[in-house]
């Protein structure tokens, strides 16, 4: 069990993301606007982010080269995703823990969360 | 010889002879004691004369019995004094002179004519065919008697008749040469030109008949005259300098109508003996169809210069070292220039820098080369503003092989460039806005599947949820595919397949592809055998792609069987290997260099259950070209297929 914030400008994707991590026991908050990331973060605790690549006007490797120089908030991993599928060492580049191309599978993107979260707790 | 000028020689020394004899019978006469010793003298000399005659030489009597034949004529026809004298000519051995025109003209025509000349009878030798003999006959009165004699001389004119023969024969072949000649060749006659000879080629080409021989051509031929050909005739006449015209554009009436001719011609004055000119030669040869030939290049010239001038394409013409000659007016339009000024300055002042060294390249390759020259490039027009054009160029080449020209063609393309990169944001647009519900759709099925029970209770039985989800979600990745393939195809197009490299394990990499893999495909079974390890500088999702490609591929071609095996392995030191194997229906020989082109689907007979644009393959194939490696298929129908890829090992 996590805490898990996903920030998505599409409300479908947010909502599905949320039922399938809500599902395998997850806590999970969805935004739909960047500018509010950092705050949520700190709001809910978030030990986990699935932030979009595109999302209306912004590029979301802006908002996560953003996050990775803040200080109060760099700590947190960041999944990030994408329709576009080789864009993945783009958002690694920008400090992305790891890229998950749209449409995914969910075994995929439950593998993923639940490795990186093991990962982050080992480090603890 | 003439015959009568050696009859009269004959006769010369004849008289002379008889003069002689009179003298020295007159001296004879008066010296009495040398009578009989001179009379001795006389006869001797009389025989001597006559038989060192070059002629055969007969003396006949009155009843035509030889007296006399000289040593020339018993030589000539094989007969000795002997046998001839006394005797009838007609029957001398070997009746040879049997001839009954001979005898009639002997007997009937001598003597009342006294003489006949020129007498002619062919004479059978059986060494040398028919002998062609002339007779001179005349009749020898003796002073102070009555006896008539009779001298023939014969002469051989075999000879003169061989030559009288060969010149008859080579008049014959100038006059077929000159009727049945091509050339056109008329000759006219007086101030008035009065057609003497016309052969049929010039005839025919009057459009006229044999008539008009003896007419003055102005009369047979009036259009000539306001063309100015009469007066070309009539200073060739007074003047006697040729006159020589080459494709001469001739209008004549034939029948009626007008018809346009051309000829190469000339006028030569026609001299006698004393140098006077009596005439004309015209000779012409009819160019009709090369004229005519000629004037239609002319006028295509003219009317392909017309159009390309007129098109909107730009076009240039360069010698064989590349170096423009013409450009043509849409050219000069766009960069605001006359044709020389354009001509003088560098071209590379007008390609945009960033295009330049490309472009540089690209000419010098194909003058090394004398290949086709294809480039794109932005070229800067009269307002200094650079416009995308599509460069072609093509070498012209002579028989030889030789290039003599370039032809180039620069098409603007700027809108299309423009729509392109709009085409491409758009297709990221539509597949993005696809792919967003799709994702949704897939996660909720997925959901869904661990969510539900296998099955529902209906009544008294159950039903089975899974399999339907199964076939949601088999359809889903239908519809991920053919998004993925749209896009990727308009990448291609576009040649915008461009390669993130970067340095991987290939074994590792397949590895976790087919775990991913197996998500989405449930009931594969893939076996891995990692004969060798390979590092490669690749591009990890296009290869990635290639794989999904080759075991999708795999499994949609194996109705029977979900089992796929995949070995990597050194093909070569400096290759890897990956196979794809399949136990499907294998792949007929004919197909197997199809199944790479474009839109190329495998007809089976289940046709609707191979889903796909059929650009899969094509796909793969463009991205293993692009890494310098290549596929190779190895398959037999009924017997399965494999298929490899090869990429070379990063051993740097």
């Amino acid at each position: 069990m996590a805490r898990i914030l996903i920030v998505d400008d599409d409300q479908t994707i947010g909502f599905m993301l949320k039922d399938i991590l809500e599902f395998a026991d997850h806590q999970v908050h969805v935004i739909q606007q960047p500018k509010n990331t950092k705050e949520s973060i700190l709001k809910y605790d978030i030990e986990l982010i699935l932030l979009d690549k595109l999302i209306s006007g912004v590029d979301g490797t802006d908002v996560c080269a953003e996050l990775k120089k803040d200080a109060e908030v760099a700590q947190v991993p960041i999944i990030m995703m994408s329709a576009l599928h080789n864009v993945g060492d783009l958002c690694k580049s920008v400090g992305a823990i790891d890229f998950i191309s749209k449409p995914f599978d969910m075994e995929t993107l439950l593998n993923k969360v639940n490795e990186i979260l093991e990962k982050e707790k080992a480090k603890d | 010889m003439d015959n009568n000028l050696r009859i009269q020689q004959l006769e010369d020394e004849l008289s002379t002879a008889q003069a002689r004899i009179e003298e020295l019978e007159n001296l004879n006469s008066a010296t009495s004691v040398h009578t009989s010793k001179l009379s001795n003298h006389i006869d001797d000399l009389k025989e001597s004369v006559i038989d060192n005659l070059h002629n055969p030489l007969l003396i006949l009597d009155n009843e035509l019995q030889i007296v006399f034949s000289n040593k020339k004529f018993q030589k000539t026809f094989h007969i000795t004094a002997r046998e001839s004298e006394g005797k009838l000519i007609y029957d001398l051995p070997g009746e040879q002179w049997s001839i009954p025109q001979l005898r009639q003209v002997l007997e009937t025509v001598l003597p009342s004519k006294a003489s006949m000349s020129n007498f002619e009878l062919e004479f059978p030798n059986a060494e040398e065919g028919t002998e062609h003999l002339t007779i001179n006959a005349s009749e020898i009165k003796l002073t102070g008697s009555n006896e008539r004699y009779i001298l023939l001389s014969i002469e051989d004119v075999t000879r003169r008749k061989f030559a009288q023969k060969s010149l008859k024969k080579r008049e014959q072949q100038f006059h077929n040469l000159f009727y049945t000649s091509n050339a056109h060749i008329a000759v006219l006659s007086g101030p008035n030109h009065v057609i003497d000879m016309a052969n049929d080629a010039i005839i025919q080409s009057w459009g006229k008949g044999p008539d008009v021989l003896g007419k003055p051509i102005i009369e047979v031929l009036p259009e000539l005259e306001e063309q100015g050909f009469i007066d070309k005739m009539n200073a060739v006449y007074e003047t006697g300098i040729p006159f020589r015209a080459d494709e001469m554009p001739v209008k004549l009436m034939i029948n009626g109508a007008e018809q346009q001719h051309f000829f190469d011609f000339s006028y030569q004055a026609q001299k006698n003996e004393e140098g006077e000119i009596v005439g004309i030669a015209a000779i012409a040869n009819d160019v009709t169809k090369q004229g005519l030939l000629n004037d239609q290049i002319k006028k295509s010239e003219l009317e392909f210069r017309g159009l390309v001038n007129m098109i909107p394409n730009k076009i240039n013409l360069a010698d064989a070292a590349g170096n423009t000659f013409f450009y043509n007016q849409s050219w000069l339009d766009f960069v605001g220039l006359a044709h020389d000024d354009f001509i003088n300055r560098d071209w590379r002042n007008f390609v945009h820098p960033e295009d330049l060294y490309k472009m540089e390249r690209e000419v010098e390759r194909c003058l090394a080369f004398s290949t086709e020259f294809e480039n794109e490039a932005r070229m800067m027009d009269k307002n200094g503003e650079y416009k995308y054009h599509y460069i072609h160029s093509i070498p012209v080449k002579n028989d030889k092989g030789e290039i003599t020209t370039w032809i180039g063609t620069s098409t603007e393309i700027q809108k299309l460039k423009e729509e392109e990169i709009k085409k491409e944001a758009f297709l990221k647009l539509v597949s993005h806005e696809l792919k967003t519900p799709v994702t949704s759709i897939k996660g909720y099925v997925q959901l869904l599947q661990s969510m539900l029970p296998a099955e529902v209770d209906k009544g008294n039985s159950k039903v089975a949820v899974k399999p339907y989800l199964t076939r949601i979600e088999n359809q889903i990745e239908r519809l991920i595919r053919l998004i993925s393939e749209m896009l990727d195809l308009s990448r291609i197009e576009q040649n915008e397949l461009v390669l993130n490299l970067s340095e991987f394990n290939l074994n590792e990499h397949i590895k976790s592809v087919i775990e991913d893999l197996t998500y989405s495909v449930k009931d594969m079974q893939v076996k891995i055998t990692n004969d060798d390890e390979a590092l490669v500088i690749a591009d990890k999702d296009r290869i990635g792609q290639v794989m999904i490609n080759f075991i999708t591929n795999a499994l949609k071609y194996s109705p029977d069987s979900n089992k796929v095996n995949i070995r990597i392995f050194n093909d070569s030191e400096d290759t890897v290997a990956v196979t794809v194997q399949d136990f499907g229906i294998g792949i007929d020989k004919k197909e197997q260099y199809q199944i790479f082109k474009r839109f190329y689907r495998i007809a089976g007979n289940k046709d609707d259950t191979y889903d796909g644009f059929g650009i899969g393959l094509y796909l793969s194939n463009e991205i293993i070209e692009k890494h310098n490696g290549k596929i190779v298929v190895n398959s037999e129908p009924g017997a399965g297929s494999e298929f490899t890829f090869i990429l070379p090992l990063n051993k740097a």
